[in-house]
């Protein structure tokens, strides 16, 4: 750091810190994104897919085609086993 | 990459930015918390790094989400900013390896584009100056001197920060400084 046109160290820290403030500022508060949505269900809430021990395993909330428009079929695949 | 939704965390105010309160609800809040008291900071810290906002948003958050899934094994949440800075380091690194490697497969080399269109903004033609040269540094040099003078840690927390000695922390400023010396010197 001893060369001719070398600055001294105070003025390279100063200019440094000058400079990274500056870029740091063209950062706004206001621009940022918020947190993003973390896994996990919210708190509060109920897992959907875990039911009751005693109630039978989540089924579709609809029927297949077929069963949805058959008279024979559509209460049997509707019903809890 | 992420769905966006409102934080309803505790107001920035009511935890003071560098504090850190143990998790009062549970881990989100935690992390919550840490959010809006240094999320600012790490990403402008990562600008600093990777030079766009995007990359630095994208790697501040992947961050956020690692300390998210881990803070369950959180023995000290004072360690957790040491984590969120070592972590945001890691990512920025990454950022540019893969930047470097898609540039390499190309002919043309591209200025990062904070010295360019982000700056274009930036009041001072030494400022640009200075982080051009900065941009010219090495990357250990670069990151131990944004740690010093944009984050003003210590030696010993730069050094916990990067995984390297204090001894290594001071010479690789001194020569960062002294490059920095010589460069601005020299068109000045």
């Amino acid at each position: 750091m001893t060369g001719a046109g070398a600055l001294s160290l105070a003025a390279i820290e100063r200019r440094l810190r000058e400079a990274f403030t500056a870029a740091g500022e063209t950062v706004a508060p206001g621009s940022i994104r918020g947190l993003p949505w973390l896994p996990g269900r919210p708190e509060g809430t109920r897992n959907r897919w875990v039911t009751h021990p005693a109630l039978g395993p989540v089924r579709p909330v609809r029927a297949p085609r077929h069963a949805s428009r058959c008279w024979s079929c559509w209460p049997r695949a509707w019903r809890r086993p | 990459m992420y769905m966006v939704t409102e934080h309803r965390g505790r107001s920035p105010q009511a935890v003071r930015a560098g504090d850190l309160v143990a998790p009062a609800a549970g881990p989100g809040d935690l992390v919550g918390t840490l959010y809006q008291c240094h999320a600012l900071r790490l990403i402008r810290m990562a600008v600093l790094l990777v030079g766009d906002q995007p990359s630095a948003e994208d790697v501040v958050q992947d961050a956020f989400l690692g300390l998210h899934r881990g803070v369950s094994r959180l023995r000290d949440p004072a360690n957790a900013v040491a984590y969120l800075r070592a972590s945001v380091l890691n990512g920025c690194r990454s950022v540019l390896r893969s930047r470097k490697r898609a540039w390499s497969s190309r002919a043309a080399m591209h200025d990062p584009p904070v010295w360019s269109a982000e700056s274009a903004a930036m009041a001072g033609e030494d400022r640009r100056e200075a982080l051009r040269a900065v941009a010219r540094l090495p990357r250990r040099q670069r990151e131990v001197l944004v740690l010093r003078y944009y984050l003003n840690l210590t030696d010993r927390e730069i050094a916990a920060a990067l995984g390297v000695s204090r001894g290594t922390v001071a010479s690789t400023a001194s020569r960062a400084l002294a490059a920095l010396a010589r460069d601005l010197g020299g068109r000045a």
